[in-house]
């Protein structure tokens, strides 16, 4: 009886606990250690996105690790490195959509003021430039000239397509450029005073 | 269509992050607004990048596929004791609606009884209606209940 209780429970996976002697449980064609290198690829990049778009650490370091579980709960054909990591930032930008619709993160954002900058000020500022981009811009930018993703990956990544997102990164970039160049303008003009 | 993007954007994009500009991109980056752009942009949010790995403090990646071994348990767990939730509740529901009917019923076939509430008679009468007929319904269906019930277990394992 104890036995056919052991073995039901092991087939549902109720009770099986991990250990040495048994091989490690996969997901997504990864085991533990294979996910500790992936993790290790990519878990500043992800969250430096979650970071710099939603503005909040809070709410980072909560999608941050949702977007993990997420990811290795789905049930996955086998990927490579490069489909994995845009899967995991898809999945991270749908989280951060949910939490904007729900309007837990605002659309826009007030500068952080910590930083392991020497000029702090000036930074502040050219982060308030950013933050005062839509999110969606701040997506597109991010993953564009942060990441490197192509418009197509970037497509992937939002849902959006890619002829929109030519554009939409085109206004964007104009709208940063000529806040950052502002900047740099007044930064200038004041330096000379 | 007007054009939006310059052809060596990406090149530019590729210096930016590595640093490592050929004396021909140098060139037309100086004539190109678009790449000006893009130089002026990518500097910024690299730089925003690599702050932002500086002040990340990460959970070790092994929290993270605990995290997750811990949550596909507790779905597993579920799924496993949902038949048994769903037939409780199947059972409750059964056990309501017989509760409603043996107490309805008698009411019901008591009004055309003329004799007294109270009589030894009145008893009687109950006993044999419950004998005769709700028992015996309830009976089998409770059995036709735990029927369907054993079934859904058994196509569920």
């Amino acid at each position: 009886m104890l036995d056919e209780c052991q073995t039901r429970s092991e087939k549902l996976g109720v009770l099986g606990d991990v250990t040495a002697s048994r091989p490690r449980p996969q997901t997504i064609g990864m085991n533990e250690d294979a996910f500790a290198v992936f993790y290790e690829r990519t878990a500043r990049p992800l969250w430096a996105y979650l970071l710099r778009v939603s503005g909040d650490r809070d709410i980072s370091d909560d999608l941050f690790q949702e977007s993990y579980c997420r990811m290795l709960s789905a049930n996955l054909p086998t990927m490579d490195a490069a489909e994995r990591k845009s899967y995991l930032f898809r999945t991270a930008t749908n989280l951060l959509r949910d939490r904007w619709r729900r309007g837990q993160v605002a659309n826009r954002l007030t500068a952080p003021t910590e930083s392991y900058e020497e000029n702090v000020e000036s930074r502040t500022d050219l982060r308030r430039a950013f933050a005062e981009l839509k999110p969606r811009e701040r997506q597109l930018l991010w993953l564009a000239y942060v990441e490197g993703n192509s418009h197509e990956d970037i497509g992937g990544i939002t849902g959006l397509r890619v002829s929109s997102i030519r554009l939409l990164l085109f206004r964007a970039r104009k709208k940063l450029a000529g806040r950052l160049l502002l900047h740099r303008t007044q930064r200038s003009g004041k330096e000379d005073v | 269509m007007s054009r939006i993007q310059c052809e060596r954007e990406n090149e530019v994009l590729e210096a930016c992050r590595s640093d490592l500009w050929t004396p021909a991109l140098r060139e037309h980056v100086s004539h190109c607004t678009d790449c000006g752009e893009v130089i002026i942009v990518a500097g910024f949010l690299v730089h925003e990048a690599e702050i932002a790995g500086l002040e990340a403090h990460l959970p070790s990646s092994s929290l993270i596929w605990w995290r997750r071994q811990l949550a596909a348990k507790n779905a597993a767990l579920t799924r496993a004791t949902r038949p048994i939730t769903l037939v409780t509740a199947l059972s409750l529901l059964a056990g309501a609606l017989a509760l409603l009917w043996f107490v309805v019923e008698p009411v019901e076939k008591t009004a055309a009884w003329s004799g007294t509430a109270k009589s030894p008679a009145y008893l009687e009468y109950l006993l044999n209606l419950y004998a005769n007929s709700t028992a015996l319904t309830m009976t089998t269906g409770t059995l036709v209940c735990l029927l369907f019930g054993s079934l859904y277990l058994v196509w569920r394992e």
